[in-house]
């Protein structure tokens, strides 16, 4: 047995010289067809002519002998010449991280994100600038490893930060046809489905704390500004006053409380068994991250009830065009080793993931290329404005955070200050809506100026 | 060097210094233990309450007595002390309740160990297993909503028993007091079975009621154990944190010291804040024990118990 696996080591430690032999000896005719990487994309040769073998490193260890096989064959219909052989990780991000320093990480791989902005020149192969590619792909998925105007890395997908889980079946019930885009509408939508159905129309899920927490990721959104979080609010006095996305986004928590739309005890209630009650359509809808809904799907699917009538829908606050602006972040980006000696071959890759595989839409993302569909369960989110949150400038990095632990406000932690919404608008308070923002204003004021005092040092 | 070895020897056969090596020994594991797991953590604690740290950065910013000043400045630390008050009312009720079962299970009863069975049950469970199961009980329309109505109250009319911020204490407490006694009684018991019983006998011969029995004659001698008890609930109530913060996580306002403590740590990453709200916790739990010891015990007996021996003669 021992033995064995020894020489089956062996046979790989010697195939693995071998195709780094191959791979040199190829290594002229690539060169010689393709010129220079950064040209690469204008004039790309014509796909018999590119060949090579390239190395894909993945994190996706769930679907690298299945779905990943597939879409490589399905690449070599139209790239006979172009043998892909996959790497999977389970520990991607360390593991690569690792291997960067050696130059050995694949021929397209995930960017990990330990690489610096100022190092990609120095481990990834150029993409184009952004000029260039905002005619093929969405633009504001694109500022994403890029630096300079120069793309370095493509987005594998989209994911939405936040929203709202809704039961379609109770929707329509209510005669719901049109879903809201504002909080007053939302407010209108709630109280059709506590008049025509049986259903709780919003739950709160108070009891579980953190899922008071999801509403804070619709807040950076709800300012259709991407650099409102980072950059704006860390130095903002007055954070929470009538027309801040702070106090909007949460004043539809307290408004539906207030009206009665929520369940009936809201600090007893329990995560596992809303799950159960919305895909039965005892709840109408709850405010989520988009990862509750495949959980909510697959209870529905255990019910026999199709899941596709659990839906996702962003959250009703809506920019000064009038369209519904939704947070989302990129997942992964594929990005090429910029010691490859197969870049054209690498490249023919990463757009034929990007393009043409529908690897985003079969992963339950959106893809970043202008006219693809979306995936059915995120269909609703077709006309809305996207926003990417940029990076905070370099004076105010972790400073959001810096104020945000000195205020104990807790807005990621479903903390008291939260909940006291809930028992404001509950009637367990003597304070209004106003009340709880005015305390949590002069907790961010306070500790704004505690954190600007000492911000320099 | 036979010699010199053979000395050696002789010394360490002597049964004094073997005795003194194995006290040495024996005594070496625990103290290390209780040093490096309490002594050095607490060391640590009232460093860092002098500190403004985030609990991973590098630097430590010394800042003097700043955080005790915020704790005393700012209203939000200190008030949640005032929900203790609840649980030591409570745990009062707990230890007189748990006197009562133990002293009439030493009577002659049937049943009386199925009784200190069942009382003592509750102490057996898990924590979080009785903050989910009387999270079943008080829900709205739960058990304690079903066992009402059928009893004839009209359930429009009941309360939510965690959802309303008047009753939530009470609510928790009931909760505690429901899972500790059996604790208190399991320990009260077993100190009335050492009292003799030929004085109960003698005493009820001479025609002392049941009262008076318990009270001139069981009551005395197991004081040490009930002012033991009472310093335990003393303690257990200002530090109250398990149940509460998984019945309700401090909601309608059942939030309590520990965890606005936990809450500053760990959420806020104010360690030098919490360390200083722990060693203020300390200090409280500190003087409430001498203070108790002084009143319970008499004047008589000093901290280094000389007098002990007079006292219980007395």
């Amino acid at each position: 047995m021992r033995k064995r696996v020894i020489s089956l080591a062996l046979a790989g430690l010697m195939t693995m010289f071998c195709l780094g032999g191959c791979g040199e000896a190829k290594d002229d005719t690539t060169k010689s067809s393709g010129g220079d990487g950064a040209q690469v994309t204008t004039e790309a040769p014509a796909p018999e002519e590119v060949s090579g073998e390239i190395t894909v490193l993945t994190h996706r260890t769930d679907i690298v002998d299945t779905k990943l096989a597939d879409y490589a064959a399905e690449f070599n219909k139209t790239y006979p010449n172009v043998k892909v052989s996959f790497e999977a990780m389970e520990d991607y991000e360390g593991d690569v991280s690792t291997r960067l320093q050696t130059g050995d990480y694949g021929d397209v791989f995930m960017i990990p994100n330990t690489i610096p902005v100022a190092e990609y020149a120095d481990f990834l192969e150029p993409l184009g600038t952004i000029d260039e590619l905002k005619g093929k792909y969405k633009e504001e998925f694109l500022y994403t490893k890029q630096s300079e105007g120069t793309v370095y890395g493509i987005p594998s997908g989209v994911n939405i930060n936040a929203g709202i889980v809704y039961n379609k079946t109770v929707f329509e019930e209510a005669g719901i046809t049109e879903l809201p885009k504002t909080p007053e509408e939302f407010q209108a939508a709630l109280q059709k489905i506590k008049d025509n159905t049986d259903a709780i129309p919003l739950y709160t899920n108070t009891h579980d704390a953190w899922c008071m927490a999801q509403w804070q990721g619709c807040v950076s959104a709800a300012s259709a500004d991407p650099t409102y979080i980072n950059d704006i609010m860390c130095n903002e006095k007055d954070a929470f006053v009538a027309g801040k996305p702070g106090y909007e986004v949460y004043k539809v928590l307290y408004d539906s409380v207030a009206n009665g739309l929520t369940e009936e005890d809201p600090f007893t209630t329990e995560w596992e068994g809303s799950k159960v009650l919305c895909a039965k359509g005892d709840i109408a809808c709850m405010v989520l991250g988009s990862w509750a809904l495949s959980q909510i799907q697959e209870i529905a699917t255990g019910e026999g009830i199709d899941p596709n009538t659990i839906s996702y829908m962003p959250f009703p606050i809506s920019n000064e065009a009038g369209e519904v602006v939704v947070g989302a972040s990129p997942d992964y980006c594929y990005g090429i080793n910029v010691n490859s000696e197969n870049k054209a071959a690498a490249r023919a890759f990463l757009d034929f993931m990007v393009e043409q595989s529908g690897y985003a839409v079969d992963a339950g993302e959106i893809s970043i290329v202008i006219g693809d569909a979306f995936p059915t369960s995120l269909a609703d989110f077709e006309n809305c404005a996207f926003q990417v949150d940029e990076p905070a400038q370099p004076e105010n990095e972790g400073k959001w955070d810096a104020v945000h632990n000195e205020s104990e406000l807790g807005l990621w932690s479903g903390s008291e200050y939260q909940v006291m919404i809930v028992e404001a608008a509950f009637g367990n308070r003597d304070m209004t809506y106003d009340d709880v923002m005015a305390e949590w204003n002069t907790r961010w004021n306070d500790a704004v100026d505690a954190v600007n005092a000492d911000w320099d040092k | 060097m036979e010699k010199t070895s053979n000395s050696f020897l002789d010394f360490f056969k002597k049964r004094k210094v073997q005795k003194s090596i194995i006290i040495v020994l024996f005594l070496t594991v625990p103290l290390v233990l209780l040093v490096l797991f309490t002594y050095v953590p607490l060391g640590d604690m009232v460093k860092y309450s002098f500190e403004k740290w985030n609990g991973t950065s590098k630097n430590h910013e010394f800042v003097g007595w700043d955080n005790y000043k915020t704790i005393f400045e700012r209203p939000e630390y200190l008030r949640v002390l005032k929900n203790s008050i609840y649980y030591f009312v409570g745990s009062i009720v707990q230890i007189i309740a748990a006197l009562y079962f133990a002293t009439i299970l030493n009577y002659k009863i049937k049943g009386a160990n199925i009784f200190k069975g069942i009382i003592f049950f509750p102490t057996l469970l898990n924590g979080v297993a009785v903050g989910l199961m009387f999270n079943y009980f008080y829900r709205g329309g739960g058990t304690l909503d079903t066992l009402l109505t059928a009893l004839g109250c009209d359930p429009e009319t009941l309360p939510l028993w965690l959802g309303d911020a008047a009753i939530v204490n009470y609510s928790l407490v009931l909760v505690s007091l429901w899972r500790y006694m059996g604790q208190n009684m399991v320990m009260f018991n077993g100190a009335i079975q050492s009292v003799s019983s030929e004085l109960i006998e003698a005493a009820s011969l001479d025609g002392a009621s049941k009262w008076q029995q318990f009270r001139y004659i069981i009551l005395p001698n197991i004081k040490t154990i009930v002012s033991l008890n009472i310093i335990l609930a003393v303690k257990g109530a200002i530090s109250v944190f398990e149940i509460p913060y998984i019945m309700t996580d401090g909601q309608n306002g059942s939030s309590t010291f520990v965890m606005k403590t936990l809450d500053t740590a760990f959420v806020s990453r104010k360690y030098g804040l919490a360390s200083a709200l722990g060693v203020v916790l300390l200090i409280f739990i500190m003087v409430v024990t001498f203070v108790q010891k002084y009143f319970i015990e008499g004047r008589e007996v000093d901290d280094y118990g000389r007098t002990k021996r007079g006292a219980k003669a007395r």
